[in-house]
């Protein structure tokens, strides 16, 4: 991945910059996974780096560098898929670049006092330069307008080059997404004084973009890397983005109710969010489906042509998959589990949550953002047909089995919460440290940090794979 | 102060099992549904798969009442997800009726 700096065969400045998205993104990745072992090890060893870097810390930043690396491999994938869908070069490639420096030297900073300074003294100074405190979206209101400016470029950047170049499905559907995805972070950049307010606008960052605009950013990604590894047919797989982003849309927006349900929002959000949740899992169906279509439709014909087989990607297509099951097992299963309010009132907020989170987070976006940087390694190597290697196999392997062994293990823990700490204690602050110290919880809280470790195994493995598969393909 | 109190039946401990994995059996059994039958129509298994998948649709559906059924949901609730089911059971059908239609307009 390093490599292609140097070997680069990508023709258009805005891919060469996706790259450059997708380098900080991975060490991002990194990052999280390696605050989420220290704060899985604080869950067993609550004195293990007691006032140096406090489990709250940990968690913040597990959380941050998550979404952060996320939203980066998202605008590397935007401007690497620009020139194929555009048929031009970007727009602001010099000023392109200049958003990425100052977003990457920002993140830098705010990750740096996230980790040295951890917490202000509380007065408006903290918030500006130390924390918001807003969960999820910590960094300081300096990197919040920051990011706002970089998102702007970025914006400016994909619409103008979308108005001058070819207008495919695709690529609408994308232009139109970016304006609700970037819109939605304004929800979260101011305070009001009552707190259910606060969070009502707070969940419209944290569930508008999770449960709908990011999820139509992966039907989107998902279209195009069809198009490019197995060539899917463009009219069909733009149908099929039409169909979910109506699914989704219609599920998804108003499936915010579900984190309504106890925040002293009223009570019609019960039957709201219980209806429109439990129809969120539809599209995720459908978009499985439409990824297994689509890969019999183009195999069956090359295979009616005589050829072999219509993938050209071995590694991204894997991924992709992987993101078409895991997609629907994370957010479909685990979220459908405890979206009904009847549950929702025993579940919330126990490691069944945490369980979801972990789950669909990696199942939903981390596999076909991963499918992506192996699309851009391909183009950066100029390789027509890249086969999966050893590595590629038991990266993909060893994060598949990690984080599914975390979600079992989290799902075992919150369901003793569920039963002792819910509905037998009645939830009380007693209840809760009852149900901390109780063998399930302590035991499945072990076997969360084996699977965290086995994760961050898959994850030294993804890297090298990432770093040395081209070189190796390019020359094979 | 004016007591607060959340109008919604308790579920039982012994309940909850159930009830997750009814949730998890609607999962499982609709996607398996909508699998053979996506299998079956691309030719990549035997056709009479098509009609496997059914019974895979009545189990969800009948997930789908126990688990309303658990949580205690209303008669009025429960009739609503069962019609939303039959959508369900129709689904395939016309997503796959789109995907011939725009096949054969390109082919």
């Amino acid at each position: 991945m390093l490599n292609s700096i140097k070997a680069n065969k990508l023709q258009f400045e805005s891919q060469k910059i996706g790259m450059m998205y997708f380098r900080v993104a991975i060490i991002l990745f990194g990052a999280q996974l390696l605050m989420g072992l220290i704060a899985a090890i604080q869950f067993l060893y609550p004195s293990f780096l007691f006032e140096l870097f406090d489990f709250s810390v940990a968690r913040m930043v597990h959380i941050n560098a998550l979404v952060v690396w996320m939203l980066y491999a998202m605008i590397g994938s935007v401007y690497y898929m620009i020139p194929d869908e555009t048929g031009r070069e970007v727009i602001g490639a010099g000023i392109a670049k200049l958003a990425f420096w100052v977003l990457t030297a920002a993140v830098t900073v705010v990750v740096l006092v996230y980790i040295f300074v951890q917490v202000g003294s509380g007065t408006e100074m903290t918030i500006w330069l130390i924390n918001e405190g807003r969960e999820y979206l910590e960094a300081p209101r300096w990197a919040d307008i920051g990011i706002v400016v970089v998102v702007l470029v970025f914006y400016f950047n994909v619409f103008a080059t979308y108005l001058k170049g070819e207008r495919t499905g695709v690529m609408t559907v994308m232009v139109a997404n970016l304006f609700a995805l970037a819109g939605l972070y304004l929800c979260g950049m101011f305070f009001t004084d009552n707190i259910s307010i606060d969070q009502y606008w707070w969940w419209w960052v944290i569930h508008l973009w999770v449960e709908a605009t990011w999820e139509v950013f992966v039907g989107t990604l998902a279209a195009y890397a069809l198009i490019k590894i197995i060539g899917a047919k463009r009219e069909i797989v733009e149908m099929w983005l039409w169909i979910e982003v109506l699914m989704l849309f219609g599920s998804g927006v108003l499936g915010l109710g579900h984190h309504y349900f106890w925040i002293g929002t009223p009570e019609y959000w019960w039957e709201i969010g219980a209806l429109f949740s439990a129809l969120e899992p539809v599209p995720l169906v459908a978009m499985f489906v439409h990824v297994l279509y689509d890969w019999g439709k183009e195999q069956g014909q090359v295979e009616a042509e005589g050829g072999a087989h219509a993938i050209n990607n071995g590694p991204a297509m894997a991924w992709i998959v992987t993101n078409a099951f895991g997609n629907f097992l994370g957010a479909g299963i685990w979220g459908f589990f405890h979206t009904l309010p009847q549950v929702n009132i025993y579940t919330h907020g126990t490691q069944f949550t945490s369980a979801h989170g972990h789950l669909s987070f990696f199942g939903a976006y981390a596999t076909i953002l991963i499918g992506m940087m192996y699309l851009g390694l391909q183009g950066a190597y100029g390789i027509k047909n890249m086969r999966a290697t050893k590595l590629s196999k038991w990266a993909i392997f060893m994060l598949v089995f990690g984080v599914l062994g975390m979600a079992v293990s989290l799902t075992i823990a919150g369901y003793e919460q569920v039963l002792v700490e819910r509905a037998e204690l009645g939830a009380t602050w007693e209840a809760f440290f009852t149900a901390q110290n109780l063998i399930w919880y302590v035991q499945a809280q072990g076997w969360r940090l084996v699977m965290g470790v086995v994760t961050f195994v898959g994850f030294a493995l993804l890297v090298v794979d990432l770093l040395t598969i081209g070189k190796k393909e390019a020359g094979e | 102060m004016k007591e607060v109190y959340l109008n919604m039946p308790q579920l039982a401990p012994e309940d909850f099992l159930p009830i997750f994995t009814s949730a998890t059996l609607v999962m499982i059994f609709g996607i398996i549904f909508v699998g053979l039958y996506t299998f079956a129509k691309l030719e990549k298994i035997p056709s009479f798969y098509q009609y496997v998948g059914y019974l895979f649709w009545f189990g969800c559906a009948y997930s789908l009442y126990m688990l309303s059924t658990l949580v205690g949901s209303g008669d009025f609730t429960r009739k609503v997800l069962m019609v939303a089911m039959l959508a369900y059971l129709i689904l395939p059908h016309f997503i796959y009726f789109l995907m011939q239609e725009t096949h054969e307009q390109h082919d």
